[in-house]
């Protein structure tokens, strides 16, 4: 317990380092789920463009109606019917668009062969497509309605086609993620949890055995009576104690933050996927415990940390989608851990059946997870051994006597 | 206390350690004196079996040396020649620490915690970070980690390298404190005004070899130069440098700056000869020095080199 104990001080006094990560990590999270909650738009105004009708031809129900219409949706300006004065008005923005109805319009439309209409606009403005769009709906209602019933009258034939018009559809947004069993906010928090539980862990983890592994320090605790399995054991004990709280804590910070995400979520999810994270937790206390052997100063180590913390998560679809990922790096991506965790974040937040079929997925990744801890663990302890019989000095001694 | 018997020790061709024979008594202060790369330190390691060795055979406390040997252990208090302290533990909780290691009790370990601050003339400094000590403070802290837990038996290898003057003469203080109080030291050093100072038995080392063991006034008896007398004299003839060169006592006899410098036998004092000598030729001197042999005179002429070489 002496070593659990030392270890808890040295770390302590790292706090500070640790800390920068954590509240980091948590700020950046919090700061994307703000952005990430605030509320969709989910009405508009329409603009009100204005204009002006110059009617050369005589005043009829058909251009009553036409001015109606455009009065419903813009805004009116009136000018004389003076080619100086209609260019002022477009020069000066006082109107946006000009609509020219020709003499003889009126019957040409009821005679089946409409004369084209003429139209000005103030250049590089959406308005003006806008509005001649409107001016054509309405013509084309007025065609389809004459030519579909000849025996009404400019009135009637006016009058539905501003019905017709006047007619909406209400369209109701619907959001994918709102039918998902777990919340998107959630599954990407999972996701980017990957990068700052290995990243945590490392930094924990090799803050202590980077003191311990120091020559002369190892020395001194070679000479005390203390066996190699107790200080093993305090080792142990302090890593199995820091990874549980890395994980805690990143694991509670992401599921309070996510909360309001989470009404309604299926509590057997969560728990899956807080399994998830606690195995992750194992694989990287495994790649802690191996790097340690690598890792000799605070240099080396926040170099070692954040390098392989990036990459491990990048390639592992933490922070890109893996679909956005080249082919190549999606096969090596599969040798990594980071990996089966996203794997398995993104079967858990899309099952909405649980059964032996549906949870397969899930479990072929956990058992991957727990293969990667075993086999990297099993390598630190090969790569222990050997560099104890390299240094060739401590801990051992030949009692060969030259008789 | 200590029985090392024909130890070797090599690395690759090395010979670290030539059949090193050792033996030192319970309650003494044990020197090994040496120049740097004698194996003061590899001979420590090896009977602290820090190391492996090729032969021989190492006994404490009557008992053979070895990693699983915790009983000795536990008796056994170490203060390497680097400053092996946590950089992140202050001063009290590196050496709690370190005495931890040796007494579980906490409530035991409490007081010697607190006897080994004060012994080290580190009470000021009991909540400071290592970083924050200076070279000798550090010194301080690192003998303190080594002796908190009172062991019977303590090593102290090279404890007062790169520390001032005053620093140095507050720890040899200190360690003839705690030989006063009943434990064995074994203090390896390359200074040697240090080990005269404070051992009690010395053995001097080169090239992996004990070359003389014994007490600060035997091994000075092992050798023929005897104390050296320096006298200030002006214009020296090299007719009278010759007769004293010439005297029966007289080893060797230089004149330069005008210093005569000569060096007596063992047990010979040629002071009144030679300064009768110089008053007969009629040679004016002033200040006359005579200085007893020290270790340094005695790793020479059985070396044929200085000790700080």
């Amino acid at each position: 317990m002496k070593v659990f104990k030392a270890s808890l001080l040295i770390l302590r006094r790292r706090a500070a380092q640790v800390a920068v990560y954590f509240f980091m990590f948590t700020a950046m999270f919090i700061i994307i789920a703000s952005f990430t909650s605030q509320q969709v738009a989910t009405d508009f105004s329409a603009v009100r463009p204005s204009f002006t009708v110059v009617n050369r031809d005589q005043d009829t129900p058909l251009t009553d109606g036409l001015l109606e219409f455009l009065r419903e949706r813009g805004t009116e300006r009136v000018f004389p019917d003076e080619k100086k004065a209609l260019q002022d008005a477009t020069f000066f923005h006082a109107t946006e668009y000009i609509l020219i109805i020709p003499e003889g319009f009126d019957q040409s439309v009821w005679s089946g062969s409409p004369l084209s209409l003429e139209a000005v606009s103030v250049p590089g403005t959406g308005k003006s497509y806008y509005l001649d769009s409107l001016a054509n709906q309405y013509w084309n209602f007025v065609n389809v309605y004459h030519k579909a019933n000849p025996s009404l009258s400019r009135a009637d034939i006016s009058e539905m086609a501003l019905e017709a018009l006047s007619m909406e559809t209400s369209v109701e947004m619907v959001r994918f993620s709102d039918s998902r069993p777990i919340g998107e906010l959630y599954e990407s928090y999972n996701r980017v949890q990957s990068y700052i539980l290995i990243v945590l862990t490392l930094l924990c983890v090799t803050s202590i055995t980077m003191s311990f592994r120091r020559p002369d320090l190892h020395m001194r605790n070679l000479c005390a009576p203390i066996t190699t399995r107790q200080k093993n054991l305090g080792l142990f004990l302090y890593c199995a104690l820091v990874g549980f709280i890395v994980w805690l804590l990143t694991t509670a910070v992401g599921f309070f933050v996510s909360l309001p995400t989470l009404q309604g979520a299926d509590g057997r999810l969560v728990a899956l996927l807080f399994l998830n994270s606690f195995l992750y937790t194992l694989t990287a206390l495994s790649i802690a415990m191996l790097l340690n052997y690598f890792i000799s100063n605070p240099n080396t180590q926040n170099a070692i940390v954040n390098f392989l913390g990036l990459a491990l998560s990048f390639l592992g679809g933490a922070f890109v989608p893996l679909e956005f990922l080249s082919e190549g790096l999606r096969a090596v991506s599969r040798f990594t851990p980071v990996y089966w965790y996203s794997e398995a974040v993104s079967d858990i937040c899309r099952l909405t059946v649980l059964n032996k079929e549906s949870l397969a997925p899930v479990w072929r990744s956990f058992a991957m997870e727990l293969a990667f801890a075993i086999a990297i663990l099993c390598l630190a302890l090969a790569v222990g051994k050997s560099k104890n019989k390299a240094e060739k000095s401590f801990g051992s001694i030949r009692t060969e006597i030259e008789m | 206390m200590i029985h090392v018997e024909n130890l070797v020790k090599r690395y690759g061709k090395l010979v670290a350690l030539d059949h090193f024979n050792l033996d030192v008594k319970d309650g003494e202060i044990f020197g090994l004196l040496g120049p740097n790369g004698s194996g003061k330190t590899t001979a420590i390691n090896c009977i602290l079996s820090l190391l492996t060795y090729d032969k021989g055979e190492i006994t404490l406390f009557g008992k053979p040396m070895s990693p699983t040997n915790y009983e000795s252990k536990r008796k056994i208090g170490v203060v390497p020649q680097n400053v092996a302290v946590f950089n992140e533990l202050t001063v009290y909780e590196n050496i709690d620490y370190f005495c931890s290691l040796y007494v579980p009790d906490k409530a035991k370990r409490k007081p010697l915690v607190e006897e080994a601050i004060a012994f080290a003339g580190l009470s000021d400094y009991r909540k400071f970070l290592p970083k924050k000590l200076s070279g000798g403070l550090l010194r301080r802290l690192n003998i303190a980690c080594g002796i908190a837990h009172k062991p019977d038996l303590i090593f102290l290898d090279e404890p007062t390298v790169a520390v001032d003057p005053q620093s140095r003469n507050n720890i040899l203080e200190g360690i003839k404190a705690l030989n006063a109080s009943g434990t064995t030291v074994v203090y390896t050093s390359h200074y040697m005004e240090e080990v005269e100072q404070l051992c009690s038995r010395i053995m001097i080392m080169d090239k992996g070899r004990a070359i003389a063991t014994g007490t600060k006034e035997e091994l000075t008896a092992l050798i023929h130069t005897g104390e050296k007398l320096t006298v200030e004299a002006d214009g020296l003839p090299l007719s009278v440098l010759e007769q004293i060169r010439n005297l029966p006592d007289v080893l060797r006899a230089d004149y330069a700056e005008g210093h005569l410098k000569a060096d007596c036998k063992g047990y010979g004092h040629p002071v009144i000869d030679v300064l009768d000598l110089l008053r007969q030729s009629g040679v004016h001197f002033g200040q006359v020095y005579s200085e007893p042999p020290t270790l340094n005179d005695v790793f020479l002429e059985i070396t044929g080199k200085q000790l700080r070489d």
